[in-house]
């Protein structure tokens, strides 16, 4: 009898309840993962990445779960018993030992694995592709001027990054940090999972949730920033463009971006390639495949293994509030940024250009030109923004990529 | 920071934490700027280079199946008339295809109604026919 009695509370003792009963932090973290759940099923908040993610966080906050060893990842001394407890001489330890791949391999479990992917930026590139072959570009190529747009709405980015700074992170974290203004989920996690892997699931909710809540964010901003007579502008149509002219674009493109700029080369260049497959014609099977069932595997793995990494002692921390308030920022002034432009660009041209589609600049494709499109309709029934706005969007994904790659180039 | 002092410039790219914030900001959006301003110069000589599309252009339509009522050309009309669109289709949807007949007509047809065409195999005849014809 005493045996079982002392086997029992022997089980009870490992159970994940004696751990949150020990540390209230992950009783919080399960219930922030079941919020989550909550926007992305009830809200549809991005549900394809806030679902896994969410999950994830659930996964990777139940006491004794082991379902990730970030500490085989990341530098931090205080971490050094966990990586005893696996074996793992520490003695000759410093930061350059770290992420221990070799160690990974022997030790780690399923989100482990899943997380190499992100930590060797394997993921965002991929996702890229599918993105690319998702995407059209001539609304850009007939209107190259959105480019402009597409610039001026990554002004979020680097005010973002210089409150960052202010706030006393350091370069690479508060470049991770910009990046969220840039409203590009694979790109935040590219850089972020190089630069700053420590905030990597703190920015991965933050520039997702804010990615869902673009046509909350900007509509106010946008009626702020303009006039009754700017948003009535009815644009002229754009011309037509021919399939060689779509072909050739993401190949000089990816030219002429990774030759100025390697560092952007991964994001870049899937994005291209996946335009490339679209737009020839001739690839129809891993077109599709790259667009549908390539994108989904991604999708799953990158949400679980982003999910995992936001255990409760790095999540619940003042640099999480502040990430949350930056991301804001970051967003509001990227808006800004390209609805102003598109201000100066409505002076210049004699008023042929309605200022609204500078505010899809912000790269969330096609949430941001949806959200210049309704804004423009209220005020005019008959005005038909969405094609035009098209043009800013997608300028939008190069331009993130290409600040990317800029503060990847300066911290990386 | 001096600009020309090469050893504090070294320095600096060492560790780029060095780096004045100001100046990393002005770095980085001159840089997104000049590249951008690059890839619409290219773009230009690329347009002029291949010339401008053909004008009737078919469009690829995520609402393929859907079939819209025969636009008539537009009489010269006061007030316009929004189109009548069957319940069920969603604004965006109606925005969309209002969009590209606009693109494509420059303005010379309005749509007048908005249907779902019913007689149509279902979704599982039509992947059946897909697959079927895929190869060829």
């Amino acid at each position: 009898m005493g045996e079982f009695v002392s086997t029992i509370s022997g089980i009870w003792r490992d159970s994940g309840f004696m751990g949150l009963i020990s540390d209230w932090r992950y009783l919080v973290m399960l219930v922030v993962g079941c919020v989550l759940l909550y926007l992305a099923i009830v809200k549809e908040f991005e549900p394809l990445l806030l679902l896994p993610i969410g999950f994830g966080m659930i996964l990777a906050n139940l006491p004794g779960g082991g379902m990730i060893h970030m500490e085989l990842f990341i530098y931090d001394p205080d971490n050094f018993d966990k990586l005893a407890q696996l074996g793992i001489e520490t003695a000759t330890l410093t930061e350059a030992s770290f992420p221990m791949f070799g160690e990974v391999l022997k030790h780690g479990g399923l989100a482990d694995m899943l997380y190499l992917g992100v930590k060797l930026g394997i993921y965002p590139p991929l996702i890229f592709l599918g993105i690319g072959t998702m995407t059209d570009f001539g609304p850009l190529i007939s209107n190259p001027v959105s480019l402009i747009m597409g610039a001026a709405a990554q002004l979020g980015i680097f005010v973002a990054f210089l409150m960052a700074r202010g706030l006393n992170f350091s370069g690479a974290e508060a470049a991770s940090i910009g990046i969220i203004g840039g409203a590009d989920g694979p790109t935040a996690i590219f850089l972020t999972s190089k630069l700053a892997p420590q905030l990597l699931g703190s920015i991965a909710v933050a520039a997702y949730s804010y990615m869902a809540l673009v046509p909350v964010i900007q509509p106010p901003i946008m009626k702020a920033l303009t006039t009754h007579k700017e948003r009535n502008v009815v644009m002229k149509q754009l011309r037509n463009v021919s399939r060689t002219e779509k072909i050739v674009f993401p190949v000089i493109c990816t030219l002429v971006v990774c030759l100025i700029l390697p560092s952007a080369t991964p994001l870049i260049g899937m994005l291209m390639l996946g335009n490339l497959m679209r737009e020839s014609g001739v690839v129809e099977r891993i077109n599709k495949t790259a667009g549908n069932e390539l994108m989904n595997i991604i999708t799953i793995f990158l949400g679980i293994s982003v999910g995992c990494t936001t255990q409760a002692d790095t999540f619940l921390t003042m640099q999480t509030l502040y990430i949350i308030v930056l991301g804001l920022v970051a967003f509001a002034f990227g808006t800004a940024g390209g609805v102003l432009l598109g201000k100066l660009l409505y002076v210049i041209t004699g008023g042929k250009i309605n200022p609204l589609i500078g505010s899809a600049g912000v790269s969330a494709v096609p949430m941001a030109a949806r959200v210049s499109q309704k804004v423009g309709q209220k005020e005019n029934p008959h005005n038909f923004l969405l094609m035009h706005a098209m043009g800013p969007n997608v300028a939008g994904v190069i331009g993130s990529a290409v600040a990317a790659g800029i503060l990847l180039n300066i911290f990386g | 920071m001096p600009f020309f002092n090469i050893p504090v410039l070294a320095a600096a790219v060492r560790d780029p934490e060095t780096i004045p914030v100001l100046v990393v900001v002005m770095i980085g959006l001159v840089l997104v700027f000049a590249i951008l301003f690059i890839l619409i110069a290219v773009i230009k000589i690329q347009g002029g280079l291949f010339g401008s599309a053909e004008k009737k252009k078919k469009i690829k339509s995520e609402a393929k199946e859907e079939i819209t009522v025969p636009i008539q050309k537009a009489k010269p009309q006061n007030v316009p008339v929004p189109p009548v669109v069957e319940k069920g289709i969603p604004g965006e949807v109606v925005a969309a295809i209002v969009a590209s007949i606009d693109a494509m007509s420059g303005g010379a047809y309005v749509l007048r109604a908005v249907g779902v065409h019913k007689k149509r195999r279902g979704a599982w005849g039509t992947a059946g026919v897909v697959q079927s014809t895929e190869p060829f």
